[in-house]
């Protein structure tokens, strides 16, 4: 999931770095249109990621508890 | 369009982003492509670094490439490059009665920056205002979020024309233009310049979208 959250940003910083290039309005459309969505997936994954992290660790020190 | 077929004496480049601003992009983004790539070959990262690389650097860096395409979208180009305004930028840059055709012919308004030019008002607030309304024009044409004909939102603002004609000698001179009612219903925007007095911006067919209204 990390790794997918990786992969979201670094379209959005490829992106960006494409906008510096651009003069055309529908081009820029298209670029907002897709950044915008890849930069809160990205966050979002690695927000579930850090999540299911917790939860497994939680899980292995209750597990470990356990007589 | 930008004279470049009469000759390198007319042409002009389209906009670039200056070189300073391609080094801070560049200087900006590289340690965030970096942890990024980090990220994905060992599918772990910690906060710090995650921090950075998922938000911090792809956010600011997306902020200052924005910067740049609100700067290059000064050009004609730029606002011609939409099916709903190329209609509107053929008919100003192919000459007639039309003011935003008089104007460019007559080279009273820049041709690579004639949007720009007569649709921002002015000092800084003027530019930030063109330029928010310019951000909307995006949005609204990414969802098909307009409607033909093409209008004007709210009253154009007499300032523009004022910034340019209010120092030219035969503006002053005309009854009409110093006569006290016109002036408050001009600056109140009871009315414009357009319409009873001088011709339209554009012509009607243009406003209309690229399929005459059917668009």
């Amino acid at each position: 999931m990390i790794r997918l959250a990786c992969l979201f940003q670094l379209v959005v910083l490829g992106i960006a770095l494409s906008m510096v290039k651009n003069t055309n309005g529908q081009t820029a459309t298209a670029q907002m249109l897709v950044a915008g969505p890849c930069f809160v997936l990205g966050l979002a994954l690695y927000g579930v990621a850090l999540l299911r992290g917790r939860g497994r660790s939680a899980a292995l020190s209750n597990h470990s508890r356990k007589p | 369009m930008d004279g470049s077929d009469l000759g390198p004496l007319f042409a002009t480049s389209p906009f670039e982003a200056s070189r300073w601003l391609l080094g801070v992009l560049v200087l900006f983004a590289a340690p965030g492509v970096a942890i990024l790539l980090w990220g994905l070959v060992t599918g772990r990262l910690s906060r710090t670094p995650a921090g950075l690389g998922l938000l911090a650097i792809p956010a600011s860096v997306f902020v200052l490439a924005n910067f740049y395409l609100l700067e290059a979208s000064k050009d004609t180009r730029f606002c011609g490059s939409c099916h709903v305004m190329a209609p509107i930028l053929k008919a100003a840059l192919g000459g007639g009665k039309t003011l935003a055709a008089r104007h460019i012919e007559l080279g009273a308004i820049p041709r690579t920056e004639a949007c720009y030019a007569c649709h921002s008002d002015y000092g800084l607030w003027g530019t930030v205002q063109a330029k928010s309304s310019g951000v909307m024009h995006v949005v609204r044409n990414a969802f098909g979020l307009y409607g033909f004909p093409i209008q004007h939102n709210g009253p154009y603002p007499v300032s523009i024309c004022l910034r340019c004609h209010a120092q030219a000698e035969n503006f002053r001179k005309e009854d009409s233009h110093t006569d006290p009612d016109v002036q408050s219903g001009l600056l109140d925007g009871t009315f414009s310049c357009t319409g009873d007095c001088h011709n339209e911006a554009h012509p009607e067919e243009a406003l209309n979208g690229p399929e005459g209204g059917k668009g």
